[in-house]
Parts: C-alpha cells; structure tokens; sequence
C-alpha cells in the first residue's frame, strides 16, 4: 500500500464519513416518513436483499459508514436473515434489524428505507434491483447484475425513469491500482492501444449444466421458500446443494466462467478505452470449454482477447499501446508497467482522477469495496450517477452475454451495439432474454 | 437405451448443433426435423424435465408449427412457464394469437405469466383485453396489466391507463404509474411529446410515491427541451426537497450554460443541504462559469457549504482555483484547511503540487 499523505487516503475519507454522520445525530432513531428525502447531512437508511457470502463482505463495507443505518434484511433463507440481523445487531449493540421472507413485502413495507444492497445471487440481481426501484431505493447490487441483455435494459430504464441511483458491485472500478491502469490508457500514455486483455475465470466453462439435481425434501417455507429462491427462473425440484452455492454452473442461474470475471473485466476494459456506452461488434468463436482465447472486437477496431491466465491473482487487465503496456489483478501491489517509468507517476495520476472525477477510491489491503460503497453512499445523496451505473453494468453484462451465446452457438457472431442485436441470427437474438416465472417478472 | 435417454440425447444433440459461420453469414434457420422432433416430446408423456428441455430448445428454434403444441400447455400449472419460455421469443404472429386467446381462459399465475408474454410481445391487438383486466379483482393481474399496457404504449393503451389511474385501488397505483411511464416513453420515441409530457405532468400533479413524482418531473423537464428550462428554475427553488433533488439530477442530464446558470441562480437562499447539493452538480459539470460562485461559497459562509465548494473546486480543474485553495490552507478551522489541503493535492497541474507538504517517497 502506498503510504503517501498527499492522496485522498481511505482513512482520510472515512473521515470525511464521519464529518458527514455528525448532523444525523439530530435525526430521530425513527427514520419512518422520510419519503425518500437524503440531503447530504442526512442518515441513509439501508436494507438488505438476499446477503450471504459476498453480501457479508459488502455488509462490512456498510456498517462501519457512520452516516448509514443498517435496518431490516430480506431473505428466501431463514439461516441467512438470522445471521445478517445477528451481523448487524452486534455491530450497533441493539436487536433492531428487521427480518423479512418476501421482497415485495419487504419493499412495500419498508418506505423509510432509501438504498438496498442486492447480493442474491445472478438470477434475482436485475430483477431485485428492478423491483427495490419502483419502490424508490437506490441499489448496491452484487454481479453478474443481470442474467440476459433485456434484463439489463430493463435496470437501465428503470433507474432513469424513477431517477434512482444504482452501483453495480464491479468494486476494482474504485481501486486505486486499476484506476492507475486505466487512466494510463485515457490519457494516452500508452500511445495508441489496440489490444485489451481481460481475464475470465480459469474454472468452470461456459457451456452451461441444464440437468436437474436429484430431488429432495422440500424444507418448511420458513426454512427456505424454494418457490422465492429460484424466482423467474424455470422450476425444478429442490436440493440443498443449490441453495449452498452449487447453482454455479447452472444455465438458469450463472452466467458461465466468462460471466463471473468478466462482469469485472469487461466494465474495466470498456472504461479503459472509452467504450462503457457500447459493447463489442464482433466475437469469434474459439472451440474450447471456456472461451480462452476468444477475440472481440469493437467499432473503433480495439480488440479484447478473453484469457483464463497471465495474471497473478484475480480479475486481470492488460492493456497494450503503441508506447508501452500496463498489467494488474489482484495479486499484484502495484501495476505492472512498460516502460516502468511510468509507475513513478503513481500517484499523480490517481490523484488528478479523484479530482476530475471527485470520486472516493480504495487502496490495496482491507475491504476491497469500501470505496466503491462509498462511491454509492456520496451519490445517494449527491443524485450523480456512480462509477458503475446501469449504462455501464448494462454494457458490459451485453458484452458477457454476447460472447457466452457465441460460445453456446459455436459460431462467429456479429452484435449492432445501437440496435443491441445480433446480426443476420435470429437463434442468438432469441436468446437476448429469457421469459420470466410468473409472478416473478418486469 | 431407455426413451427417457433417447428424448436426453435428442435434446443434447440439439444443443451442440450448429456449424462455425464466418462474420456476417445469415445463420440457416432449424430444419423442420429437428423442431418436429421437439413437438413430439411435447405431445407424449415423457416427463416434466423433458418437456422443459425441450421448451428450451423451441424457445432458439421454434417455429410456427410448435405455437399451436406450445400453447396447448399454457393452462398447465406444471408446465406453463416453460410454454411462454419456448414462445415468448417466437417471432412468428401466431404467437400473439395465442397468448391472446389465452387471456379469456387462464387464471391465477398462469394469467399473469401470459400477459406479462403479452407485454414483453408488445402486441397492440391485446389492449382492449389487457384494459379490461385493468378493473380485475385480482390485484397480480390487474397489475400486469397496467404493465403490459405500457409496454404496448400506445396512444390507446395509454389513454385507458391515464383514465384509470384515479381510481385504481392504493395497492395498484405504483403498477399503473410504471405502466404509464413506460407509455410515456414510447410515445416519444415515436416523437408524439406532447402526449408524453402529458402523461408526465398527470404523474407529478398527483398525491403520489416520491419516485412517480421525482420521475415524472424529470421526464417533464425533460421532454419539453429548451421549454423545460423554466420548470427546471421552478423546482430548484422548490420547497419539496423530492422535487428539488429531482430538478438538481435532471441538470445533470442537460447540455449549455443556462443551466448552469440556472443552478447558480439558484444558490441564493436554499438551505445549506440544498446548496451543497446544487454545488456538487455544479462541480460534475466542470463549466468554468460557475467558479466565481464556487470561490464566494468556499471563502465564507457556512462550513459543510465550504466544504463543499472546496471539494468541487478540482472537478472544474482550473487554474484559477488554486489561490482560493491555498487561502484556505490557512483557515482556522483544520476541517477546512484540511479539504484544502486534500483538493489542492489532488489538483491538476503544477499549481497544486507546489502547495503539496510531502511527496510519495
């Protein structure tokens, strides 16, 4: 971690959190009839959705704001909402946080809540967040955000028609060392690139597992409501298994090993290269498992190669450039760069993106999304849009669809980013969306 | 092999169909053999996860010829779904005769699953079934159907809706505004604004949730293009914070120096809230006009405005800042002078970092 006091540092703005939580003291405990007013010396009030795993690590990311009051948590899963109220009533020493079965209840119910975070799990993240929307949230929602390009237009729309602000939990788009690389690339240090790289997951495939898992004994719907879990999703008989994280792999619920990295990678790589308002034209179909290898193209003729390795750690990017490249993941302290001249400018260049952008970032070491939380937290109640907003989720999720349907299809494809379809394919237009199990649908 | 493994196999196969085409072919539609293979798994008794899987495969390669299988399994509790999953991406209109048909004859969530498909199809024949479940005792499917309606969002549909949303029961009227707003929507993209800002400024006359409201001012504003500058200087004075954070989001959308001035104009007399607000925006459209407003908000005046101004000061990035930063090094107050102190580093340029204490090692 660079040590240096002349950056906005995560220290500094957890301060500037701080600054910002001394007026809600005035605010009365009960923050019921707020109707969705957050002016900046305001509490936020949150909810959560579906918070497991992943969800944890963002709740830890939450509960330390001190301008945010964590109150009620939603769950299909009565093991998860006991354990998230358990979370979050240790951390303010009360036994306040509110426990709810059915989102549309939940939503509904709760009018005093301004933001949720989403972290269901792919096949209710759009949905959820559409739903949480209408209801007037502002959304932190987990990825892969949404499971098919129409459900990712449809968070678009959604957020612009009721103004609602909306991250997408594409954290390294808040940290420090891929910010670094990415703004090498916009302001043309690297000269011309023409070659992105983006790392997919080096497990899994992105052929799909459509078998069911041998039925069990459907537990009591307090236990868990296997109806809710599963959603808009096709029905199938219930095993433990997928409620204990094996949906992975699943076509109903994942979105394949290009998905789970690439709803990172993507959204970095687009950012990079100024391309977050549009998707690839072309993707080439390569015949393997994975799509190691496969080569996208975007209008402006860049291309960006989906690889499995070449990085330490996770969720890597490279960029190549006439004058030089630049290389990160997460295993890394700092960048990778060439010519390595350019990593002296560390810290200039991260700190004149805080000040074009007046965004908060995250340094290597403890939780990765802080600043990315914080990021929502700041435009909750600016009304700017967040570093990773529909567009960009929307964008990129298209990207990752697009190139899982090539793999599906096993042939070259062609995508109209305007128009978002396929070209001359109606098969891989008919998979753009999914119809969704009543009543669980946009 | 067992039938049972026969149907897998058939539908495995089905799946890893398909030959590698160069960039730009069309792609060969499915042989009627292979759909017709399909229709007859459906027509048999095989099981539920066998009818599923083939539903998926019709919903890629579906024709015509499986609409009339298809529907036939809309009233199926078991199977419903998955027949809208195999229709609902069919671009052939036979499809939309089907779903209507449905309408008469479904209930429960089979019903609403089918004019949600209606919805999604957008089929303009529907909207006088859909506007009549709009007074369905049922809640689900008179919400689908405001749903639907607006997705159609045609001048009918959203007529009916627009007559409708008065009396629609509390439990309805989110349903029946977002079926509005999406009417609102497509109207004009077919260019018909007048008849959007119409349906706009019903949403944000009435008693309703703050998103509607919120919402519906933004698309009012919006809309009417140079016209809605004036709502846009009404609401930034607003006394209703909702309308007031709405008119300061929707700048942020709108182009020009107006609106700038419009948003520096309005700084006079707001609450402190309300001008932080107002100066964030400021600060997001990097218009170098606004800075002698930021510098008069960062010199004095309460502190979080301060703050904020000061903050604001390196989004706009110019040059001239930079004094009026290092003034404020020196204030009294060390939250000032730290925001200083932190706007200054971060600032771009050489200005600023001369003013840095230390640099990284």
């Amino acid at each position: 971690m660079s040590k240096n006091n002349w950056s906005l540092t995560r220290r500094a703005f957890l301060k500037r959190a701080a600054l910002l939580a001394a007026a809600p003291s005035l605010i009365p405990a009960s923050a019921l009839g707020r109707d969705g007013k957050v002016p900046p010396s305001s509490r936020i009030i949150m909810g959560g959705i579906g918070i497991g795993g992943r969800g944890t690590h963002d709740l830890r990311c939450v509960l330390p704001e001190g301008d945010v009051q964590f109150v009620a948590i939603c769950d299909a899963r009565k093991d998860r909402r006991k354990a998230v109220k358990k979370m979050v009533d240790t951390h303010y020493g009360n036994e306040d946080c509110a426990m709810y079965k059915e989102i549309r209840e939940f939503l509904a119910l709760r009018t005093d809540i301004d933001a949720v975070l989403i972290t269901t799990g792919d096949r209710w993240h759009a949905l959820a967040a559409t739903l949480a929307m209408r209801s007037g949230k502002d959304v932190y929602s987990e990825k892969p955000s949404c499971m098919t390009i129409a459900e990712g237009q449809a968070v678009v729309k959604t957020a612009r028609r009721y103004r609602r602000i909306y991250q997408t939990g594409t954290q390294r788009l808040s940290e420090d060392n891929f910010i670094f690389a990415n703004e090498l690339v916009r302001t043309g240090r690297l000269g011309k690139v023409d070659t992105i790289r983006a790392h997919i997951a080096p497990w899994d495939a992105a052929e799909m597992r459509h078998d069911w898992l041998p039925a069990e004994p459907l537990p009591p719907k307090e236990d868990v409501d296997w109806d809710a879990w599963l959603g808009p999703c096709p029905w199938r008989p219930y095993n433990s298994a997928y409620i204990k994280g094996q949906w992975r792999g699943f076509y109903d619920f994942h979105t394949s090993c290009i998905g789970e990295w690439g709803a990172h990678t993507f959204p970095q790589c687009q950012a990079a290269i100024g391309a977050g308002d549009t998707s690839p034209v072309e993707y080439k179909y390569v015949n393997n498992a994975s799509g190691d290898g496969m080569v996208t193209r975007f209008a402006n003729g860049i291309k960006m190669i989906l690889q499995r390795e070449g990085w330490h750690g996770s969720c890597g990017v490279r960029y190549e450039g006439a004058e030089g490249w630049v290389s990160v993941a997460d295993g890394y302290k700092k960048p990778e760069a060439s010519p390595p001249s350019l990593l002296a400018e560390f810290d200039k260049i991260v700190n004149a993106y805080k000040a074009r952008t007046g965004r908060p970032t995250s340094h290597l070491g403890g939780l990765s999304a802080m600043g990315h939380m914080r990021d929502l937290l700041d435009c909750v109640k600016s009304r700017r849009q967040t570093v990773a907003n529909p567009v960009v989720m929307h964008r990129s999720m298209s990207t990752v669809h697009a190139a899982n349907i090539c793999m599906w299809l096993k042939r070259d494809m062609r995508y109209d980013p305007v128009k978002e379809e396929f070209v001359n394919d109606p098969e891989a237009n008919r998979l753009r969306s999914r119809a969704m199990r009543d009543p669980w649908m946009f | 092999m067992s039938k049972s493994k026969k149907t897998l196999a058939l539908v495995i196969a089905l799946l890893l169909a398909g030959a590698v085409q160069s960039f730009g072919q069309t792609v060969p539609p499915a042989t009627p053999e292979q759909v017709n293979k399909l229709i007859a798994v459906l027509k048999s008794d095989a099981s539920r996860k066998e009818k599923t899987d083939a539903c998926r495969q019709l919903a890629v390669i579906g024709t015509k010829d499986a609409v009339a299988p298809l529907a036939a399994l809309l009233g199926d509790e078991k199977l419903s779904h998955m027949a809208r999953y195999a229709l609902e991406p069919n671009p052939d209109p036979a499809v939309d005769e089907a779903l209507r048909d449905a309408l008469g004859k479904l209930k429960g969530r089979p019903l609403v699953g089918v004019i949600g498909s209606i919805g999604v199809r957008r089929d303009a024949k529907a909207v006088g079934a859909l506007v009549k479940m709009l007074k369905a005792p049922n809640a689900e499917v008179a919400q689908a159907a405001a749903r639907a309606l607006g997705s159609i969002g045609n001048r009918r549909a959203a007529v009916a809706l627009r007559r409708a949303l008065p009396s629609a029961p509390a439990g309805n009227q989110l349903a029946f505004c977002e079926g509005l707003f999406r009417c609102a929507e497509a109207l004009a993209a077919k260019g018909q604004r007048k008849r959007a800002v119409g349906i706009y400024d019903q949403l944000r006359s009435i008693k309703a949730a703050h998103q509607v409201r919120g919402g519906a001012l933004r698309g009012a504003i919006l809309l009417r293009g140079k016209n809605g500058l004036a709502l846009l200087r009404q609401h930034l004075q607003s006394d209703d914070y909702i309308l007031f954070s709405a008119a300061v989001q929707t700048s942020q959308e709108m182009q020009g120096g107006d609106v700038t001035k419009a948003l520096v104009s309005a700084l006079k007399g707001l609450p402190a809230d309300n001008r932080i607000l107002v100066i964030w925006a400021l600060g997001k459209r990097a218009d170098p006009a606004a800075l002698p407003t930021l510098f008069a908000a960062a010199k004095g005046g309460e502190k979080s405005v301060r703050i904020a101004a000061i903050r604001a000061l390196p989004q706009i990035g110019h040059v001239s800042a930079a004094p009026v930063l290092r003034a404020s090094l020196a204030d009294a107050d060390p939250e000032i002078s730290q925001a200083a102190k932190e706007s200054l580093a971060a600032f771009p340029g050489s200005e600023g970092d001369s003013d840095v204490v230390q640099k990284p090692q």
